[in-house]
């Protein structure tokens, strides 16, 4: 280890207790990779890792990291698909876990502040007791943090109703790239005129602004009931259309997902493996959206049946088995999978899952689905599917996953998926959409997002050199990619 | 190395990354690095493998502060606490070996138990119960019952005597059963405790095992199996044996318990041997008595901190994971907190006494007699 890591260490020991950070190698590995595709040996080490418990302390070890130099890599859930916390260059890795308090609850104005470092599930666990909810909704949230949907930009099971992390953050301390403790936002009004947004700025910055330490969100009565439909279509477009009718009508829809012919394959291989028949799927359907509505039993039914009569009209067939609907509810949202058969390993067992997370305008998605299979099988990727996630309150929104199987045991299979992200982020702008819509740019699409943003990238980088003129804050990210050759 | 073994579940995780099993492993919860949950140890083991890392003092004392909860198996699909086991026991073969376990188990190898305790008292709870040399259904008291709470196990021998049931009891000649040497990974150790044990049984012409302790009953019913091809005993938990009793109305709890109880699942019963309901139902028979769920209960139950050799090498640790079951076990407003494993209860009275808490702590067949 060189001298000034070793120095830093000590000092940042020094400040905020030993028990809270370590150089043992062993304490080092565990945080050498998220769940980005990557070679399945590849271990990126950081020097030293931190375990902070308060915002002062998070500003200590930024402090001493600038006087040395030292890269800092905020760390939370790392479940991340994008290589975000990946310590590529090394330094200090701060994981942000241990800043779990909830710091109020704010029954009156709707409101919770937190520390960051809690996960979504525990944050909402705290919630119910007080009949409140966070419907920030990733399938990660037993192990992802708020810090983490603020950094990542992640999406929602809920984004059609509730939206992202935009809609929710009003208000955030940062530690920038210097240990200033900054407080941005408008605190618990809901909307400003005033100044910049300069807490938007830290929503998908992935660190490479600073830590966040603490969170203002907005948070919502927990309704009282909810429904869960599915519907197949004999296309993509029929259940966009079908979808769209559906809101132009009025209906309030608190998730909508639709899923191509393959992801439909891969909930009726599950039917087939777990109950031994053959699912009642017509062999015409080619998309599969899933609906969920809640609020007042009256006003749920109503929407429930209102929304199965349009969707009718588009073609639709309401999918008869149950399970179907229940096995995907359980893995998009309520996670209770039988005990010791918890489906994520099982399922990644030989090769795991990657995506390309991009925003198409609405009208070309059914071409986007083409040209998809047209990449995927170019760069010889096994195709998983695609799906159509919504994430802005009230309207299509489209935030998709074009899923492929990575055999991470092979290197050259590696290289060609993040090809495949290549080619289809070029293909998503050309669409005059964007490269990534909940993954982030992380250690992928650095430099090469120049394709996207163009000068503007310049600008991004300014403001970058603003909250961190020494670029310790997560290097190598954003602007940098390990993967694509254009960003190198 | 052992660890070989799992190589695929290993690399599985490392490409899983899902992290449902972090946020509520209690040791995680205590020490805060990634390392002391499943999914780092994992990468632990996967730099093993890869001779990333090297097997050091400080990588023994990480591996080994786990309690071998199994609450990442419940969240996972994998063999998460058998590799942590392979994981101390390709430490111990590089000789790293914790020196409370050791010493614990050349105790054992002394005297038959972990406690420092003479062999020849081990059979002193069992004074005037009438046990029978020739039944060939054995109750096998365990190290913990035993020396450390005596009377409960005496009220679970005569609750089951006084039906009439035969039972033998090996007393002094007893020996402790391995659970300690098998999941600290003192693998040598153990295979010779097996062997041991398994030719008493024989003598004494031990066709069924009956246990009140769950370390005792999983390591026979799950793990001898696997590791000695002829151990063909049929083992089972006292808390299975009562509620088929039960069912078949040869023990009758009719005397109202007129108390609101709690009731901690231990991991080793429930997790690991998933004997989830035969408690519950023995309690659900006694009038009078309300059992309250704790928030986390059944494969969800929270650790009490003590299992796989936490409480020999890490007892600060252990008692600080005790506390805040204890804590869960007085939100619900009982009056005792009632559970069936000798090392649990062990760890709680020591939870309960050093945070002054009111809530009384009864083992289950103690709570039963109250009604027979």
């Amino acid at each position: 280890m060189v001298l000034e890591i070793q120095k830093a260490a000590e000092e940042i020991a020094q400040k905020i207790g030993e028990e809270k950070v370590s150089t043992e190698k062993f304490h080092r590995i565990a945080y050498s990779r998220d769940w980005s595709p990557r070679n399945a040996k590849e271990a990126q080490l950081p020097d030293v890792v931190v375990v902070p418990s308060t915002t002062e302390e998070v500003a200590e070890v930024v402090k001493i990291a600038y006087k040395y130099r030292i890269p800092i890599v905020p760390f939370a859930g790392g479940t991340g698909m994008g290589g975000g916390v990946s310590p590529i260059k090394g330094g200090i890795t701060v994981d942000t876990k241990g800043l779990n308090k909830i710091l109020e609850i704010d029954k009156e104005n709707l409101t919770v502040t937190t520390q960051v470092g809690i996960t979504i599930l525990a944050l909402n666990q705290e919630l119910e007791k007080h009949g409140l909810w966070w419907p920030h909704d990733p399938e990660s949230k037993p192990a992802s943090t708020v810090g983490a949907a603020i950094s990542c930009d992640n999406d929602s099971t809920f984004g059609i109703k509730y939206g992202k992390l935009g809609d929710y953050l009003l208000n955030a301390v940062l530690v920038t790239g210097t240990g200033e403790i900054l407080r941005l936002g408008h605190r618990k009004a809901l909307c400003t005129s005033s100044g910049y947004k300069l807490h938007w700025l830290l929503i998908g910055a992935e660190g490479t602004l600073g830590i966040v330490t603490e969170a203002t969100l907005k948070v919502f009565p927990k309704p009282q009931t909810r429904k869960v439909e599915a519907v197949v279509f004999k296309s993509i477009s029929e259940a966009i259309n079908g979808l769209k009718r559906l809101l132009q009508a009025g209906l309030s829809i608190e998730s909508a997902h639709i899923n191509c012919k393959r992801r439909l394959g891969f909930y009726t291989h599950a039917y087939r493996e777990k109950y031994k028949r053959e699912p009642d799927i017509p062999e015409w359907a080619e998309a599969l959206l899933f609906v969920s509505f809640n609020g007042d039993e009256e006003v749920v039914k109503f929407s429930h049946e209102y929304a199965l009569k349009i969707l009718e009209e588009f073609g639709g067939q309401k999918v008869k088995e149950k399970e179907i609907i229940d096995g995907w509810w359980t893995s998009k949202h309520t996670l209770k999978f039988e005990p010791f058969k918890q489906k994520w390993p099982d399922s990644q067992r030989k090769k795991k899952f990657g995506a390309a997370d991009l925003g198409i305008p609405i009208g070309r998605i059914e071409e986007a689905y083409q040209k998809f299979l047209k990449i995927a099988e170019k760069n010889k990727m096994e195709v998983l599917g695609m799906c159509v996630y919504n994430e802005r309150p009230n309207r299509i929104s489209p935030s998709i996953s074009f899923a492929v199987f990575v055999d991470d045991t092979d290197p050259d299979e590696v290289k060609r998926f993040y090809k495949y992200v290549e080619e289809m982020s070029k293909m998503a702008v050309d669409l005059e959409g964007t490269m990534s819509t909940y993954i982030g740019d992380g250690d992928r699409l650095g430099g090469f997002n120049k394709y996207e943003h163009g000068e503007a990238l310049k600008y991004m980088k300014k403001i970058k050199e603003v909250f961190d003129p020494q670029n310790i804050m997560n290097p190598g990210k954003k602007f940098e990619s390990c993967w694509i050759e254009l960003g190198k | 190395m052992r660890i070989e073994e799992y190589e695929e579940d290993i690399y599985t995780c490392n490409r899983t990354r899902c992290g449902f099993c972090r946020n509520e492993c209690p040791v995680y919860q205590e020490k805060g690095f990634e390392s002391y949950s499943c999914r780092g140890k994992m990468l632990i083991a996967r730099g093993l493998l890869e001779g990333v890392l090297e097997p050091s003092r400080e990588l023994l004392d990480c591996v080994n502060l786990c309690a071998t909860c199994n609450y990442c198996g419940s969240r996972c699909a994998l063999r998460n606490v058998e590799i942590i086991e392979a994981l101390r026991a390709d430490l111990v073969e590089a000789g790293f070996r914790d020196q409370y376990h050791e010493r614990g188990i050349e105790e054992i190898k002394r005297n038959g138990n972990p406690y420092l305790k003479p062999r020849n008292e081990r059979e002193t709870w069992a004074k005037d119960i009438p046990f029978s040399k020739s039944a060939d259904t054995l109750l096998y008291a365990g190290c913990t019952y035993p020396y450390i709470f005596p009377d409960w196990l005496r009220t679970a021998a005569q609750t089951l005597t006084g039906i009439g049931l035969k039972l033998n009891c090996l007393g002094n000649e007893e020996f402790c059963c391995g659970n300690l040497m098998l999941t600290t990974g003192f693998l040598e150790d153990f295979m010779e405790t097996g062997k041991k044990n398994i030719e008493a049984f024989r003598k004494a012409g031990v066709k069924r095992i009956v246990t009140g302790c769950p370390g005792c009953y999983k390591i026979f019913a799950e793990d001898y199996p696997k590791y000695f091809s002829n151990f063909d005993i049929e083992v089972e938990h006292i808390t299975q044996l009562v509620a088929r009793l039960i069912d078949e109305r040869k023990i009758k709890p009719t005397r109202p318990v007129n108390s609101v109880i709690t009731y901690h699942d231990p991991c080793h019963l429930g997790r690991h041997m998933r004997v989830i309901e035969e408690p519950r139902k023995i309690l659900g028979s006694i009038p009078g008595l309300e059992l309250r769920e704790m928030e986390h209960n059944k494969f969800d139950a929270k650790c009490c901190g003590a299992g796989g050799g936490m409480m020999a090498a890490y007892p600060e640790v252990a008692v600080k994971i005790a506390e805040k079951r204890v804590k869960e076990a007085e939100a619900t407003g009982a009056e005792m907190l009632v559970t069936i494993c000798p090392i649990c209860e062990f760890n709680f009275d020591r939870a309960i006494r050093y945070t002054d808490s009111k809530i009384k702590l009864v083992d289950l067949m103690e709570i039963l007699k109250k009604s027979i």
